[in-house]
């Protein structure tokens, strides 16, 4: 419940900040559809050398997906640092919640500014393009993808293991991030250069963990792709996401000094 | 529900080697107007900040309402802090909607009306208010909730003395009487005529803790003269400064 009530005003401060982007990527990508010189269907099919003002809304629309980015790195940085660890924490952490819920809030909401950006980056490119739609579904990269699924259709487990995956390395991202500031907080000054030193140590430390377990001669041994293999991994990368989080919730809960 | 409404235990906190608490033993029941009163650097914020759960002790323990600081303190605690703790996109009435989201003791209508009385038009930007304005909307938030302990950190430090009284007036009407203001200060002579008790604390030691009725009538003098005397800084010898 409380959880609910925390991610309402973690949603409506990232709508805030992607109120523009977002609908701005979009609307370049459809002008750029116009500004180019497209004959025919797919990237491939331009008539002639761009104008002036179609290498203009290109500049514009890589601009504003570079921008795009950048603003999804800020809003995840700054709405845990400056929102847990900062004056704004003087609020959130008066609220009658749990640490772990303050931590799962901002986690859910930073997945979700990744997963919706880049949904709206492919849209964007894929609007820019005057598309045979009939003809993509049947060729390309879409129509293989298309019949390889169709293929597969039994193969359920095989999609759920790939979207595991994916949503398991975006949380792993984030909460490295996470755990990072929340290391430089335990330091009594240079807080936001002591989060950046252990960002650096957390990641060549994971690395190494990851090289050495994947070194070892029980999972050489597995056949590549087998069904174990996905789920060690799944496992594996549950098991630092779990303890990340719980360093972050353990610094917050016990180590907590806004000074 | 505890006789005692805080209760701290050898309360000690150390930045880095300094100590701001040493040992602090306090207890405060229902129903009073405290003030917490020390110079600069007396601990009165530390103090604060742990009874909120902002930081944690080095040492000791404190409870309220005979329960550790944790969610059921945070819901009957009202904190002023001294710094504005708003993010940009947010207005007034988003404040309001989340204080009403998460305390059951926060007043909507009556949040409304005291921005009202106050001149702050509750759905402008945080962002586009001036400093004065934000201050009054944090007053609002804090004193439109019903808590049972109302922890205000220096609310009358860098105003002018009209808006002394204005900000205390506002606490004054508008807190839970059944509950207790513990206000922390270094301008002892704005709080004195409304305060029960006073605690001095010096270099984060308890020097004393008392009503307000018995200091004056055990020193002779008021508390604001007591504070004066006990908290007088000491002249180099040989020279002035």
């Amino acid at each position: 419940m409380m959880l609910a009530k925390l991610l309402k005003y973690d949603f409506r401060s990232m709508w805030k900040q992607f109120a523009v982007v977002w609908p701005a990527a979009l609307v370049i990508g459809l002008v750029n559809r116009f500004t180019l010189p497209w004959e025919g269907s797919g990237v491939s099919a331009m008539a002639e050398t761009p104008t002036a003002v179609g290498v203009t809304t290109v500049m514009l629309l890589v601009a504003v997906l570079m921008i795009m980015g950048v603003l999804a790195l800020v809003f995840i940085l700054q709405r845990f640092y400056k929102g847990l660890l900062g004056d704004e924490g003087y609020l959130m952490h008066t609220l009658p919640v749990k640490p772990w819920q303050l931590v799962t809030s901002k986690l859910i909401c930073a997945v979700v500014v990744i997963i919706v950006s880049g949904i709206v980056a492919m849209l964007a490119l894929l609007v820019m393009v005057p598309m045979d739609w009939g003809a993509v579904f049947q060729s390309g990269f879409l129509g293989d993808a298309i019949q390889w699924a169709a293929m597969n259709l039994g193969d359920v487990l095989m999609m759920v293991e790939i979207c595991l995956l994916m949503l398991e390395m975006l949380v792993l991202l984030v909460l490295l991030l996470y755990t990072s500031m929340a290391v430089g907080h335990l330091f009594p000054r240079h807080r936001a250069a002591m989060s950046v030193v252990a960002f650096v140590v957390l990641d060549i430390l994971l690395s190494n963990l990851t090289s050495l377990l994947s070194g070892l001669e029980v999972l050489a041994a597995l056949p590549a792709n087998s069904q174990l293999g996905i789920w060690l991994v799944i496992l594996y990368q549950a098991v630092l996401c779990a303890a990340m989080f719980a360093g972050t919730t353990l610094v917050l809960s016990k180590r907590l000094n806004l000074e | 529900m505890n006789e005692l409404l805080v209760e701290c235990r050898g309360l000690t906190k150390s930045y880095g080697g300094k100590l701001a608490l040493n040992g602090v033993d306090l207890s405060l029941g229902r129903g009073r107007i405290v003030g917490l009163l020390g110079p600069n650097g007396s601990g009165k914020t530390t103090l604060i900040k742990i009874l909120c759960g902002l930081i944690q002790p080095t040492q000791g323990s404190a409870t309220i309402d005979g329960r550790m600081v944790g969610p059921y303190t945070k819901s009957i605690i009202s904190y002023l802090p001294d710094r504005m703790y708003f993010a940009d996109w947010m207005r007034a009435v988003d404040l309001f909607d989340l204080f009403a989201d998460f305390y059951r003791d926060f007043d909507r209508p009556r949040a409304m009306a005291m921005c009202q009385s106050l001149g702050v038009d509750p759905k402008d930007r945080m962002k586009t208010m001036s400093k004065g304005t934000k201050e009054k909307v944090q007053l609002v938030l804090v004193m439109a909730r019903k808590a049972q302990l109302y922890l205000l950190d220096e609310p009358i430090a860098g105003v002018d003395p009209a808006a002394r009284d204005f900000i205390l007036r506002t606490i004054l009407t508008n807190y839970n009487e059944e509950g207790t203001v513990l206000i922390s200060t270094h301008l002892i002579g704005d709080i004195e005529p409304v305060l029960d008790e006073a605690v001095f604390l010096k270099e984060g030691k308890i020097t004393l803790h008392d009503t307000v009725d018995d200091i004056r009538e055990k020193s002779g003098k008021s508390v604001d003269a007591l504070f004066r005397e006990v908290f007088r800084a000491q002249p180099l010898e040989g020279g002035e400064f």
